[in-house]
């Protein structure tokens, strides 16, 4: 590969971003009231401590509960209401878009198609990395260009390309060369203002279509864990009351769905994804659903737009308890799991720069009542342990 | 170091194993430096790679160079010295190789010598030297062995196929290596059973954090008690709360593992056989003493692909117990700890015959919470970056300016 002179490195226009440390400063969609400061010379500050102590200004949670509508038919939860969708992708991260790629901007998007924003308004992630793949494919046809001019050139001084040389001097952008060299083809590039044709008279508005959807352990945590959801069946209209939410979301993880009355098996998938989902959310990560990379999770520090995903996990379930020893469709059927398998995605994964990790749940034996522990109980039975995967290459590890 | 010139040939080697032999069409022609006796310092370096034939004589020409370059590296005379021959006699017995003297650089690194002063090489030790042509093995009646010869008697007493394989590999590239202590099957299973539940149970905790203080500790149990979650949840009752930590410690409710960050009691007992540490591995070291070896720098355990699955959780649990903690883990960056881990183990795995390595790492997630990462923006944005970067352009460069440093000194 030859290299020609940069032609765009440096971005032509540089779009403003919103401030995300501003934005984002919240890890939960909950708030907490700090105490004043303690001043030690100053005993007011003392008084101003009690005060705040006994007269908290305002709650955790917000005034009233954000509400998901839960869809069986997507095995999904969809907040439509834009107030929650703000806190909860804003805090934290949680679900997507349901015509974005992640964070719910059709709507910006469809503004700008139909000429209400400008141009470099507010680009969307979507936008943005359009943008970029345009300027890669610009970038790959001039060089693409500066090498058949280069070959010519060189065939010319061979003598085998003569009399049309010059003519191919022009001709070479628009890559119609008659020479026997083979030559690289390109789908033309479409000027993008011709993309999206502006209408003539600005349209009022745009009504935004789009919902938020959370995964079922999102929603199981933003409801079990943090308390800030409540759910409403989507088909009968009806409250799901918060005691029957984990049972019908371990039943709708099977296909075709269980009845929530059905007994779940201990390491049933349900369980599972949420025993490493809220671990990884108890520990301040934001987890994203990592199926794009070939593994269960995706872990971010704080969050998608601050920084790529670092680690991206893999949950295996583990059967070291007695009560499964005898238990061969578990012990050789799931636990045990080809090379093959973990070589794929471990190149997948360190081909864009990420760390597998190996999470294993230690499921617990069956219990004869759920219900007599808790919720909180119930996930406390289960345990956690993660092994990091790296490719260890001889050449590069020598000294 | 003063290698002697069949050495300079392994550097060369080592040079087009960093250059990727994976990428098919290879400009050759930077073999023919090697061929030049002036003993020029610097390593050739590789040409660019075409992907289609463009029509062009100047490409014809190069490719021809190229290719004349290959056969005149292999066309090479490949000198044995009278002086440097050494050989050594096949002990079926003791299952070893006698060496009759020892001469070369390579027994800086190879062979144990006995109370009476003979110098015994190891199975893997003698195949390998035999297959690079260093050492000449003879039966006991007598008779010269055939490299054939070699591999039927020592193959048995490499531990397998797999194992001689790994050990040929990583030779080859220049590590040193020698048998771990585990090398061998031993049939303490019944004493390992006991062990093995405990040492699972034992690592694993409650993901709360430890206690910070008495002052502290009774500050929070007055004043930020809030309610008891009930049954059902949420966990986060309806409250004040006053620092988000808080709330995330109250959300931990999952026990995970904590991996010892001091050095403990090692157990090997309980590792079962492929999930053994084969060997201890040093980078390529000049001054390195066999009787004295410092502690290793990778420990490898070998697996075949085809006959075994992914390590259970137990199996890993007992090959992390059978290494010592990596006490330089503490010093790195808090992502870095949670990549290299602070007992890691690496597993050649050998699918007939192609093996690579993965690093298996003992990491613990709950004791690196990231709420507590205050300094995230900044430094952390730094150190992440620096990481990405190391990835991978640069790292391919630092092993080829590596190997040139070794052929200058």
């Amino acid at each position: 590969m030859t290299t020609p002179p940069p032609l765009s490195t440096a971005a032509p226009n540089r779009y403003k971003k919103p401030n995300y440390h501003l934005l984002h400063a919240l890890p939960l969609p909950l708030s907490v009231t700090p105490l004043p400061p303690l001043i030690p010379h100053n005993p007011l500050s003392l008084v101003h401590i009690i005060i705040a102590y006994l007269f908290p200004s305002n709650l955790s949670h917000p005034p009233s509960l954000h509400r998901g509508f839960f869809h069986a038919s997507t095995r999904s939860v969809h907040i439509t209401d834009q107030e929650t969708i703000r806190a909860f992708w804003n805090h934290g991260f949680f679900g997507k878009g349901n015509l974005s790629r992640s964070e719910p901007t059709w709507v910006t998007r469809r503004r700008r198609a139909l000429g209400v924003i400008g141009r470099d308004e507010a680009l969307t992630a979507e936008e943005v990395t359009e943008r970029r793949r345009g300027e890669r494919k610009e970038f790959k046809k001039e060089r693409a260009r500066l090498e058949k001019e280069k070959r010519n050139r060189q065939l010319a001084e061979e003598g085998k390309l003569t009399l049309e040389g010059n003519e191919d001097q022009e001709g070479a952008a628009s890559a119609s060369s008659s020479s026997t060299a083979r030559t690289v083809h390109f789908a033309p590039l479409e000027p993008p203002s011709s993309r999206r044709r502006s209408l003539e008279r600005p349209v009022a508005d745009v009504e935004d279509i789009e919902h938020l959807q959370l995964t079922l352990e999102e929603a199981f945590f933003l409801s079990f864990g943090l308390g800030v959801l409540e759910l409403t069946d989507a088909d009968t209209n009806k409250k799901i009351p918060q005691k029957d939410i984990l049972q019908l979301f371990r039943g709708h993880m099977h296909f075709p769905p269980q009845s929530p009355q059905s007994s779940f098996e201990p390491d049933d998938p349900f369980m599972l994804s949420y025993v490493v989902y809220h671990h990884f959310r108890s520990l301040g990560w934001v987890v994203k659903p990592g199926v794009k990379f070939a593994v269960d999770y995706l872990l971010y520090n704080r969050g998608p737009v601050f920084s790529h995903a670092e680690f991206g996990v893999l949950i295996l379930p583990a059967y070291s308890h007695p009560h499964w020893a005898n238990d061969k469709s578990r012990k050789e059927g799931k636990e045990l799991r080809p090379w093959h398998w973990l070589h794929s995605i471990n190149r997948v994964s360190s081909q864009v720069k990420k760390t597998v990790i190996l999470v294993f749940v230690e499921v617990p034996p069956p219990l004869d009542d759920d219900k007599e522990i808790g919720v909180v109980g119930l996930l406390a039975r289960y345990s956690v342990r993660e092994v990091a995967l790296r490719r260890w290459l001889v050449s590069r590890n020598r000294d | 170091m003063d290698e002697p010139e069949d050495d300079n040939i392994r550097n060369a080697q080592n040079n087009t194993q960093d250059a990727d032999l994976s990428d098919e069409a290879q400009d050759f022609r930077f073999l023919n430096l090697l061929n030049n006796k002036t003993g020029t310092a610097t390593l050739p370096r590789r040409g660019e790679k075409d992907f289609e034939p463009d029509g062009t004589d100047l490409q014809d020409r190069v490719l021809n160079e190229s290719r004349q370059a290959m056969h005149e590296a292999l066309l090479g005379e490949r000198k044995h010295s009278g002086k440097q021959h050494v050989s050594a006699t096949w002990r079926p017995s003791q299952c070893m190789a006698e060496v009759h003297m020892a001469r070369g650089p390579h027994f800086k690194t190879v062979g144990k010598a006995d109370r009476r002063g003979v110098l015994w090489l190891l199975p893997e030790e003698t195949i390998y030297l035999v297959e690079r042509g260093n050492l000449e093995c003879w039966w006991e009646e007598g008779v010269p062995m055939s490299l054939q010869g070699v591999y039927a008697s020592a193959l048995d007493g490499c531990g397998g196929l797999e194992r001689y394989q790994v050990y040929a590999y990583l030779k080859r590239a220049g590590y040193i290596l020698a048998r771990a202590p585990t090398f061998f099957h031993d049939d303490d299973e019944a004493v390992g059973e006991g062990k093995k539940e405990g040492e699972i149970v034992g690592t694993i905790r409650p993901a709360t954090t430890a206690s910070p203080g008495i002052f502290k500790q009774l500050f929070a149990t007055l004043f930020l008690t809030p309610p008891k979650p009930p049954l059902a949840g949420p966990v986060i009752a309806q409250g004040t709360y006053r620092t988000y930590d808080s709330i995330y410690s109250r959300l931990s409710i999952i026990p995970s593992h904590h991996p010892p960050h001091t050095p403990t009691t090692i157990a090997t007992a309980a590792s079962e056989t492929p999930f053994r540490i084969a060997y201890k591995v040093w980078k390529p070291q000049p001054h390195f003493k066999k009787s004295d070896p410092p502690p290793a720098d990778f420990l490898v355990a070998v697996i075949s692909a085809r006959e075994t699955s992914l390590p259970t959780l137990s199996q890993l649990s007992a090959l992390f117990d059978s290494v010592p903690v990596d006490e330089k883990t503490a010093g790195k960056s808090q992502f870095q700890r949670l990549k290299d881990g602070y007992r890691n183990v690496i597993l050649a795995i050998v699918d007939s015959g192609v093996t690579s390595f993965i690093k298996f790492a003992d990491v613990g997630f709950g004791d690196e919470p990231m709420y507590k990462w205050k300094g995230g923006r900044g430094r952390g944005g730094g150190k992440l970056g620096g990481e990405r970067g190391r990835g991978r352009g640069s790292g391919r460069g630092g092993g080829r300016g590596g190997s040139a440093a070794r052929g200058t000194s």
